[in-house]
């Protein structure tokens, strides 16, 4: 059994390696990350090759930095060799061999893009596939331009998903099933490779600042005055702290001079 | 008439007291702890041969208890971690007790940083290198429940009759794939890595190698991380409100909160002209099961406006099933529009009005309650990530803000404290009370 794991090792290390190179533009060994297992603690990574690992049962995030005008592209490759692909070997399980690998691409929002549906939204999921004798599958996700904040925010945009600048973010999962369970732990070997293509181009939400506001309002007395109603305009507290200060002033006054009239009728009838 | 203004003023302060504790306290809310913490057993070789330099200087046996010791700083409070040694206490003959000398230094357990360091550096070098044995025991430490990593860390081959530590590790990880192990080898020769990578492969994990303090120091860190990635949810703990009115304030940030199902989750952010609200939420599964059953429940992600409008548009609500697959986490994410500019400066616009700006949060369980079920009650974990985009350093130009800048003790946009409210009233009353009382008296005498 060794000998059969080691060369099914050598062969997918080989081809993993043969798969990722062609994309690498500068020979360079990938560095060792450890991807988060869900979004707050998905590391920030720039454009580059990466090794982490995927277990079966997991999903890994990372995080890349996209601007507007620029596109995010992920292939993972993963080594699948120490998983028996054939049914009639002894250390063969179903659940292992039949993992479903995916690549994710997820928007600044945390929002999966390719539910949203559309030719360049479909491409931010790939399914890693490969032969099962290969030893390693591989699959590329390719994410949508990423539009300026006054593109999206500004007009009525119609996609119910944004591609906005920011944060996007890449998952790997090696998700098992309950009809087909993985039932013997296995943590895969995975090359990541992450490229951004496009010229950065400006875009602030502080675009807005620049938009016209509101025309001059009518006096504030009349929007302001069922101050404590606080479910339209919110109320300015000071105007609110003034008018009940007011009252109780007013109404502290009329208790005072009542006390009075009452306490010199009491007095003068009993004199 | 002075004793009049005083009792009114005493009838403030019990007003007053009475407010208090509905204002100040936090919403009363069942909160039980997030579900089984994932847990890490550290199985180091201590035989004879860890007394040996590892080619800097140290002993390798400090070189370990070092690497652990800076792990302990590292992982986050909620892990459980423990440490077992094989070897230690033992000589290498006779050969019987020598292969069953493993003992847990430090049992698992929520960390005590204090207390765990002082344990780690106690073991010393000695004997044999009774690995399977170890490994076996190590096992029945971390149980049969949750996330558990064993992480081997050895300078050498086993020294023991069989059974193989790689027979050993394939029997522990039928326990299922929550069950890894991951093994490292410290300066160790071509045979003793042979060794620890089918141990490594058979327990479902990855081999590493470490040459020096260092490098075991940060392979250490590798697989600890990857271990506790699953189930460790990162943010500041909050606590929501359950409804509109008792909406928790929050800030731009990274948050980790807890529902339960068929419950809502309320948070309030207060937004000033021209800025946009960026918010998603995003449930973790506490176990694997959830996924199996729990397909078909729904979750949806709201923003709702100072008037209390749901638009259920705009990309300001959305909705979709949790727990799809086995470990896949979807994030639901809304935005507003920045509010009151441009096309929302309109009265009519739905993100016309500056102000305090809601989210609500749904987890909806299925119809069989199985979101319940198969967590026993347990809560769900969930993050939060919110962003106010047009937002300047925390307070922003006031040039688009037509209204005059308010007191800093009271937060814009919001109706003041009903007790200020109540102070400030009592004592206006008494005051005007003496006042209209002696005007009155003077003017009849």
């Amino acid at each position: 059994m060794a000998p059969v794991i080691a060369r099914r090792a050598t062969i997918g290390a080989a081809l993993a390696a043969a798969l990722a190179l062609p994309a690498v533009s500068v020979a360079q060994s990938p560095s060792p990350v450890v991807g988060g297992g869900s979004f707050n603690t998905a590391p920030l990574l720039a454009p580059g090759a990466y090794a982490d690992t995927v277990a079966a049962g997991e999903t890994v995030y990372w995080k890349v930095r996209i601007a507007k005008g620029q596109g995010l592209e992920a292939t993972a490759t993963i080594d699948t060799s120490q998983i028996e692909s054939d049914p009639l070997k002894a250390d063969y399980q179903r659940g292992l061999a039949r993992l479903d690998y995916r690549l994710d691409l997820f928007t600044p929002l945390r929002e999966q893009l390719s539910s949203e549906g559309g030719a360049s939204y479909d491409s931010a999921t790939a399914r890693l596939e490969g032969d099962p004798d290969a030893g390693a599958v591989s699959g590329t996700a390719k994410g949508p331009r990423a539009l300026g904040f006054e593109q999206i925010l500004a007009t009525d945009y119609t996609k119910a998903k944004f591609p906005a600048p920011g944060e996007w973010y890449v998952s790997l999962s090696a998700a098992d099933t309950s009809f087909d369970p993985a039932e013997l732990p296995a943590e895969l070997p995975v090359a990541l490779e992450l490229r951004v293509d496009g010229a950065p181009q400006p875009s602030s939400a502080d675009f807005a600042r620049s938009l016209p506001g509101p025309e001059k309002r009518r006096s504030p007395a009349v929007t302001n005055a069922p101050a404590l109603a606080a479910a339209d305009e919110p109320a300015d507290p000071a105007l609110t702290i003034g008018l009940v200060g007011a009252i109780a002033l007013v109404a502290g006054a009329a208790l005072g001079a009542l006390a009075v009239v009452v306490l010199g009728r009491r007095t003068s009838s009993r004199g | 008439m002075d004793g009049g203004g005083g009792k009114l003023r005493r009838a403030a302060v019990l007003i007053a007291v009475a407010v208090l504790p509905t204002t100040l306290a936090p919403p009363a809310r069942a909160q039980n702890p997030p579900a089984v913490a994932p847990k890490i057993l550290l199985a180091f070789d201590a035989s004879e041969s860890m007394e040996a330099d590892d080619g800097a200087g140290t002993p390798k046996i400090r070189a370990a208890q070092d690497a652990a010791v800076s792990l302990l700083g590292q992982l986050p409070s909620s892990t459980q971690v423990g440490l077992r040694v094989f070897g230690g206490t033992r000589p290498s003959r006779p050969i019987g007790p020598a292969c069953r000398d493993s003992s847990l230094v430090l049992p698992l357990g929520a960390l005590d940083r204090a207390q765990a360091e002082d344990r780690i550096r106690s073991f010393r070098a000695k004997g044999r290198t009774p690995i399977a044995y170890a490994l076996e025991r190590a096992a029945e430490d971390l149980g049969t429940e949750g996330s558990r990593t064993i992480i081997l860390v050895s300078d050498g081959k086993a020294t023991c009759p069989p059974p193989t530590p790689c027979q050993v590790a394939e029997r522990i990880a039928r326990g299922g794939v929550e069950m890894r192990i991951q093994a490292i080898g410290f300066n160790v020769d071509d045979e003793a890595e042979r060794e620890l990578r089918c141990i490594a492969r058979a327990g479902g994990g990855v081999y590493r190698d470490a040459d020096d303090a260092d490098s075991l120091r940060q392979e250490l860190r590798l697989l600890s991380t990857r271990a506790l990635r699953r189930y460790v949810a990162k943010g500041k703990r909050i606590r929501c409100g359950p409804n509109a009115r008792r909406a928790t304030p929050i800030t731009p940030g990274r948050y980790v909160d807890a529902m339960l199902p068929d419950s809502e989750c309320w948070y309030a952010v207060d937004l000033r002209r021209g800025e946009t609200l960026k918010a998603s939420a995003s449930f973790i599964p506490p176990t694997r099961e959830v996924a199996d059953r729990g397909r078909f429940a729904n979750s949806s992600f709201d923003i709702v406006t100072p008037t209390f409008a749901i638009l259920g548009r705009r990309n300001s609500s959305a909705s979709g099933r949790p727990f799809e697959r086995r470990g896949f986490i979807d994030g639901l994410g809304v935005v507003s529009r920045p509010i009151g500019v441009g096309q929302q400066a309109a009265a009519t616009a739905p993100f016309s009005r500056p102000g305090r700006y809601r989210l609500r949060l749904k987890l909806q369980d299925t119809g069989a309650k199985d979101l319940y079920d198969v967590t026993g009650g347990q809560p769900y974990e969930v993050e939060l990530a919110v962003e106010v985009l047009g937002r300047r350093g925390g307070d922003p130009a006031p040039s688009n803000d037509p209204r005059p800048p308010t007191p800093a003790a009271i937060a814009p946009n919001e109706p003041p404290a009903t007790l200020l409210l109540v102070v400030i009233a009592g004592g206006l009353a008494a005051l005007g009370f003496v006042g209209g009382a002696a005007l009155l008296g003077r003017w009849r005498r």
